[in-house]
């Protein structure tokens, strides 16, 4: 620790490498740390809002095959089943076309069993049971959008060839995703002309345990029928959605590997230079007495605070960045990641990795080279 | 006069190590910025190309895509007859009606994906000329046979000539195999309409309309007639307008990686800044001497440039080159837009290259640039005297 003082002084000496150095540090890592948070957002989504004992039953054959609402009664019956919720799918435009966001409508009755975990109280749950064109939405979307309770609004139809009209009766938060809207079935089943079919049926099971005796009496129920099930847990199912930006999260892990390499060089380069022009005095040092361990660990320790600052500098702003734009809640699905912990973590230790084993090389030699070679160089 | 330029090659090879590092690092930039522009350009290319500038498409008035459009049997009858649409030698009509659904497919590394099947009727093939069928032959309507897109190949089961696929409902014998100039029809199955409908339990209706223009036919009047025409009362876009639209996430992608490629040039940048002042002040002397030999200042700084440009460049061709076995590499990719899969390859155009090789270049005269005019400023009695 005493050796501190000498280290800081090392680093002041070449301010403009330093300074340099620590920003090509702290610019890759900035860039490596939001990239790699980026697959992370699968496991965000599906840990904020999946529910170990919601089932979600869709159609076997895809997205466009819908279930018969009937259903809801059969599975109604099934042991261990405590609501049921039918919901579809209604992909309505607010504003512009790409400013979509999920609104889909469910069985006005036991939206607040299903979902204790949205926050909805008592006082909003009565007006969406009395008032037919009630909805409910998340912060994510009030917010993009400027909206407030009581005010009315419309929905385009894409999907069906009419537009809603609606009217806010509260907000979703809790463990609800934020981007998200949720109107009354019964209201979209008259406009659309009652006919009898959803997308998904939404199944709580009283304990997480039975989930799996209830996922099976559910597909067997159901087998062989003109519209076959798959039921999956709300994780699974959640992540069957996201499944489909693996191109995409793949792309951006292999990026980070990039741009880990890339910092690496350019690390590795300024720590050979500097350690270059300092042979003569580290000559000098061991001719003082001093331990070549000594000086490996001045220099080593040197380029770990390069590398600890550029680290702190660019995950540190890369999680600020995160978290505005996540407030601002742009682009969509992706536009909700945040930096988990771990990956703070993650980038801290390839920082210190780069810091150490960059030095590593040059300085080693520059620590056991001959005394008497180092000293004859002029510098 | 200037200094010539093999003095600078010189000094990258003597100072080998740190010339390769340097170069390392702009290098895998470039290689980063290749990647990226080759998956955009292979997602816009496979979702623009899909258009014909020929064809309209007719959507219900409202639908953004084709998955949220429906068309009623009398309204399609009602377009069919008129005049801007193309007739075929035998009196039929060029107007495809179709029925994209997405069906679950497995893949072969195992995990499942919407896929567009697409019913149609075989004048589809008429309206879009580039699907071909490659192999094997067309499906025939009687029966559950559909003709798979080649870019489904490899990536999902099932998809080879003669097997059985299990979609929907049913089970379908793949009868032939189509290719579409690298177009999304590539990554779609296609079957007859009725049966799709039937698996579906769409009932008699279809999602949209192809039309192919008449040769001189005014489109603007096509459209207009689709949307004022009480029978029809439909949304016409010509597909090179529609498909512009669907290429969305190709925007997307390639708002993300020019960000990524910025922000690592920016890094790369300090670190070639880094190497170039280490180059003129262990060079202090030399530059002292070259001046003193009558070199103009402005000599000395171009000549410092142009060294930081040398090592740019070839770094750029090293990371063109280790970006190039991704060109044609096929993957695939989700698109949020239509909710389905499309098979696609990556496209290491000539613009990337170009445009790769000016980013290099870019980043060697920004990384040269202030430590060339510390070389051009030195005093040359100071630089001289520096041992």
């Amino acid at each position: 620790m005493k050796y501190m003082a000498l280290v800081f002084k090392n680093l002041l000496r070449s301010k403009r490498r330093t300074f340099l150095t620590v920003l090509s540090i702290a610019v890759s890592l900035f860039i490596f740390s939001a990239l790699v948070s980026i697959p992370t957002v699968a496991n965000q989504i599906l840990g904020n809002t999946a529910s170990s004992t919601r089932v979600a039953t869709h159609n076997k054959a895809g997205l466009a095959y819908s279930i018969p609402v009937a259903y809801k009664q059969r599975i109604a019956t099934i042991p261990h089943v405590e609501v049921v919720v039918p919901e579809s799918w209604f992909g309505g435009v607010y504003h512009e076309v790409y400013d979509q966001f999920p609104n889909l409508a469910a069985d006005p009755d036991n939206v607040d069993q299903m979902w204790p975990d949205w926050g909805i109280s008592p006082e909003q749950f009565e007006q969406w049971k009395k008032i037919r064109t009630a909805a409910l939405v998340g912060v994510g979307t009030m917010k993009k959008f400027g909206l407030h309770v009581g005010q009315q609004i419309q929905l385009k139809g894409t999907l069906y060839p009419f537009n809603v009209t609606l009217v806010i009766v509260g907000t979703i938060s809790g463990k609800a995703p934020p981007d998200f809207l949720l109107f009354r079935r019964d209201y979209l089943e008259e406009a659309a002309g009652r006919p009898g079919i959803v997308d998904n049926i939404w199944v709580k099971v009283d304990k997480p345990e039975n989930v799996p005796q209830v996922i099976a009496a559910i597909d067997e129920g159901f087998a062989n029928s003109s519209a076959e099930t798959i039921s999956e847990k709300e994780s699974a199912f959640i992540g069957s959605f996201l499944d489909q930006y693996r191109t995409f999260f793949r792309m951006a892990e292999l990026l980070g590997f990039i741009v880990v390499l890339t910092i690496g060089l350019v690390a590795a380069n300024t720590a050979a230079m500097s350690i270059r022009e300092r042979r003569g005095e580290i000559a000098v040092m061991r001719s003082m007495g001093f331990p070549a361990r000594t000086i490996l660990s001045l220099l080593l320790a040197e380029s770990l605070l390069i590398g600890l600052i550029g680290g702190i500098i660019g995950c540190g702003s890369a999680y600020v960045v995160l978290k505005v734009f996540s407030i601002g809640n742009v682009g969509g699905p992706l536009g909700s990641i945040t930096m988990p912990p771990s990956i703070l973590v993650e980038t801290l230790v390839i920082a210190a990795l780069i810091g150490l084993l960059s030095a590593m090389v040059p300085a080693s030699s520059a620590a056991r080279r001959n005394i008497v070679d180092a000293l004859r160089t002029v510098a | 006069m200037a200094i010539p330029l093999k003095y600078n090659v010189r000094s990258l090879l003597v100072r080998r190590v740190s010339t390769a590092m340097t170069g390392g690092g702009i290098a895998l930039v470039v290689c980063v910025f290749v990647i990226v522009m080759a998956l955009v350009a292979g997602l816009n290319s496979a979702i623009s190309d899909t258009g014909d500038p020929d064809n309209v498409i007719v959507l219900r008035k409202g639908a953004t895509t084709e998955t949220y459009s429906a068309i009623q049997l009398d309204q399609f009858d009602a377009m069919k007859f008129l005049p801007q649409i193309r007739r075929e030698p035998d009196g039929s009509v060029d107007a495809s009606p179709e029925l994209p659904v997405q069906a679950l497919m497995e893949r072969t590394g195992g995990g499942r994906d919407n896929i567009v099947v697409r019913g149609v009727l075989p004048i589809a093939f008429k309206v879009h000329p580039k699907v071909k069928i490659v192999e094997g032959r067309m499906f025939n309507p009687s029966v559950n046979e559909v003709v798979v897109g080649k870019g489904l190949q490899g990536h999902y089961a099932n998809m080879q000539l003669g097997s059985t696929l299990k979609f929907g409902r049913g089970n379908w014998k793949v009868v032939g195999i189509m290719t579409a100039d690298g177009g999304s029809f590539e990554s779609e199955v296609w079957g007859d309409v009725h049966n799709v409908q039937d698996d579906a339990q769409r009932g008699a209706y279809y999602a949209d309309v192809r039309l192919k223009l008449a040769p001189g036919a005014d489109t603007g009047a096509l459209i207009r007639r689709l949307a004022d025409d009480p029978r029809i009362n439909l949304q016409g876009e010509t597909e090179a307008d529609y498909y512009k639209d669907q290429a969305v996430v190709a925007n997307q992608m390639r708002v993300l990686g020019m960000i990524v490629a910025v922000i690592m040039a920016v890094g790369a940048i300090f670190g070639a800044m880094n190497t170039m002042y280490a180059a003129v002040s262990s060079r202090t002397t030399e530059i002292g001497t070259l001046r003193a030999l009558g070199f103009a200042p402005i000599a000395v700084m171009t000549s410092f440039l142009l060294e930081s440009l040398v090592l740019a460049v070839a770094a750029g061709v090293i990371g063109i080159l280790l970006a190039l076995p991704i060109n044609g590499l096929s993957t695939t990719f989700g698109n949020f837009v239509t909710f389905s899969t499309l098979a696609f390859s990556f496209r290491v155009t000539f613009a990337i290259v170009v445009e790769a090789m000016i980013f290099a270049a870019v980043m060697g005269m920004v990384g040269g640039w202030l430590p060339a005019r510390q070389a051009m400023k030195m005093p040359v009695v100071d630089a001289l005297r520096s041992v």
